[in-house]
């Protein structure tokens, strides 16, 4: 569940909470309230109808004497010998039920709840005393119609005011969480966008107080991203110092090589030569994997693209790969076709580079280097194919992973290049929306194909 | 006449070697190891040529291909130790015609510097014409008849080499030498695939053919009989 629905609900809960309590308080405050009234009354009423039979004969309960007795129209009563027999009633009363069982023989008086004719009455039942002799006793009801309509209504009208006020509580908080969440939500977004685009150099905007959390949230993220930044930008200025210093010598190496080969004037040292010929570029090689690996950590690389012929590349890698195959392992071209895709020259010779020197590094002697190059399916394919030992089954979903989870690959110190060289296909495939497709069986060899877009015609 | 190459690098290493290895393939070198004494080597006599290191002491490399820029048309490849394209960028940006990225083979930066001195001989006619067919050196683009052909840039090389030698015999090896840079003799098979592709478009209205096979020995360029 979200920040903003949690806080909501908990709000809405808390409210509604106190709002139910409340309302149930101010109810059973309300309902008491009006039966003590009705009480009061009916005490009144009886007090009166006592006070009147006193007054005519003393308290005798008889018929004769009783029969003119007055009272409020919108009250009941009975009078009841101890023997249980209706002496007197109301005008206003046919029935000759008594009005509350339950009142009979009472010591003191008593009030109860009654229906009479389907209708809610509340009844006073009052002991009659002739002498200190109980003699009957005295009834008098109310309807409860009226009151149980009020507390109808008032029910009513507390619980859908308490169900409104939760709704407008409930808008409320949604409403308030998204003004004070938006903050958060924006940086998200935006810490989303830099992960995306690798671009440090953007901000969280903000453009609430300074001082609350999440301003001070916010401002402690772009501090953290600047440091970032500036680290990332120190690093990438240190090795592109680096790579320059390290690239002018292999330069002077590399060149002095050719030279001497170029020359003609060596015979008996030709096959030392070859060799630091090899591992001078086999050192260039690796400082570009490096250099390029470092620039893909620390952010975005920019790469210019271009029209790229593939078999044009392809023919000068197979040239490349004859060298470092060293007759040791046979290089084939396979098939080839012109095709021609949209990228970066220089990475897609890389992603050749080290595909090529993986399935030679990996193929024992006397095995084949197969390249095909061609269209399939609207796409450009191309695979490097070899007979080497292939990559077992549980390692395969990981060889491609990025740099910073392939420690094992990295820090395996016989095939540095390695690890890097699959991330770095990986990542130059990558960021010309191409694919990779990987087949391996252990000690049949593995064929490597990646996919490009196709460049359209007349483009 | 030898081409005269100016070699404008601030390493010893690299000068003393691009020196020898020039000289060698028959090339008139004069090197200057900053900007300024470049700029005034390239007064004194105009070079055919021009190999230009970006990272100079005083005078950017930049800034020296500019001026270079401002008063002629010689050739400029750029020799880079920086992978950063944006360098690389500004540099064709400011006129410059190539460049390569350190450490070279040196064998590849011969290929460029001849491919560039071949672009700019004075004496290639703009316009090269073969009876219907005509290919236009500066758009790159051929016309057969009325039609406007688009070619790759391997294709168009392909193309330009038969029409510079109308018929005569191109054998793979030729072919390969100046197209390719390499002989990959009997191991690929990438010269039938671009002659396939040159006829696809030369032929695609139905033009009679131009490029003609000749069995175990080669292609060319002729009428058909």
């Amino acid at each position: 569940m979200t920040l903003r629905k949690r806080l909501t609900l908990i709000n809405t809960l808390l409210v509604g909470g106190i709002l139910i309590f409340l309302g149930a308080v101010f109810y059973q405050t309300v309902s008491m309230s009006l039966v003590f009234e009705v009480d009061k009354q009916l005490k009144g009423e009886a007090d009166r109808i006592i006070q009147d039979i006193q007054n005519r004969n003393g308290g005798l309960l008889n018929d004769s004497s009783l029969h003119d007795l007055e009272i409020d129209p919108s009250y009941l009563f009975q009078i009841w010998s101890r023997d249980k027999k209706l002496i007197q009633s109301s005008d206003n009363l046919d029935s000759i039920a008594p009005l509350s069982v339950a009142g009979f023989g009472r010591e003191h008086p008593v009030y109860l709840e009654a229906e009479i004719e389907q209708e809610a009455f509340r009844v006073l039942s009052v002991p009659l005393v002739v002498g200190k002799r109980p003699a009957g006793t005295l009834m008098v009801g109310v309807s409860m119609s009226m009151v149980e309509l009020i507390l109808r209504s008032l029910a009513n009208l507390l619980f859908w005011g308490v169900l409104f006020a939760v709704g407008m509580v409930g808008i409320a908080v949604w409403l308030s969480t998204r003004r004070s969440l938006a903050p958060l939500e924006e940086a998200s977004n935006t810490a989303m966008k830099i992960t995306r685009a690798d671009d440090l150099a953007r901000r969280i905007p903000y453009y609430g107080p300074k001082n609350d959390e999440v301003g001070q949230l916010i401002q402690s993220f772009n501090q953290t991203l600047e440091r970032m930044e500036d680290l990332f930008k120190a690093q990438r200025r240190f090795i592109s110092d680096v790579s320059h210093e390290l690239r002018t010598p292999l330069t002077v190496m590399k060149g002095n090589v050719d030279l001497l080969l170029r020359m003609d004037c060596i015979e008996e040292e030709e096959e030392e030569i070859r060799a630091i010929d090899r591992e001078v570029k086999r050192m260039t090689r690796m400082v570009q994997d490096l250099l390029l690996l470092a620039q893909a950590e620390t952010g975005r690389m920019p790469m210019d693209f271009q029209e790229v012929s593939l078999d044009t590349l392809l023919l000068e890698v197979f040239q490349q790969a004859e060298v470092l195959a060293d007759g040791k392992v046979d290089i084939i071209l396979e098939e080839i076709d012109q095709v021609m895709i949209w990228g970066n020259e220089d990475r897609l010779k890389q992603v050749l580079i080290n595909l090529t020197s993986n399935a030679i590094k990996y193929t024992p002697e006397g095995g084949e280097v197969r390249y095909r190059l061609g269209k399939e399916s609207g796409k450009a394919a191309l695979t490097v194919e070899d007979t080497g030992s292939g990559i077992p089954d549980e390692d395969l979903p990981h060889i491609f992973k990025r740099f910073y989870r392939t420690e094992k690959a990295r820090t395996r110190s016989d095939d540095a290049g390695v690890g890097l060289g699959l991330s770095i296909v990986y990542w130059i495939v990558e960021n010309h929306e191409g694919e990779i497709e990987v087949n391996s069986q252990v000690g049949q060899g593995t064929t490597v194909t990646v996919y490009f877009p196709l460049l359209e015609e007349g483009r | 006449m030898k081409a005269n190459v100016l070699v404008i690098e601030d390493d010893q290493g690299i000068l003393k070697f691009l020196r020898r290895g020039l000289t060698y393939e028959g090339y008139e070198v004069r090197v200057a190891e900053d900007g300024k004494q470049g700029l005034a080597l390239a007064r004194e006599k105009e070079p055919d040529l021009v190999v230009l290191d970006l990272m100079l002491p005083g005078m950017d490399g930049l800034e020296v291909c500019r001026q270079l820029r401002a008063d002629s048309e010689v050739p400029i490849l750029i020799l880079t130790a920086k992978d950063e394209t944006n360098d690389r960028v500004t540099g064709l940006d400011m006129g410059a015609d190539d460049y390569m990225v350190k450490p070279f083979e040196f064998k590849e930066l011969l290929a460029r510097i001849r491919a560039l001195l071949r672009r700019t001989q004075p004496s290639q006619s703009k316009i090269l014409e073969f009876a219907d067919l005509s290919l236009d050196r500066g758009t790159r683009r051929a016309h057969r008849g009325d039609r406007v052909i688009s070619l790759t840039a391997k294709e168009y090389e392909l193309l330009e080499l038969f029409m510079e030698h109308p018929r005569q015999v191109l054998t793979r090896e030729v072919i390969y030498d100046r197209v390719w840079g390499y002989n990959f003799g009997g191991q690929s098979n990438i010269i039938e695939v671009y002659v396939r592709y040159l006829r696809q478009k030369l032929e695609e209205e139905g033009e009679p053919r131009l490029i003609h096979t000749l069995r175990g020995v080669g292609y060319v360029l002729r009428q058909p009989d």
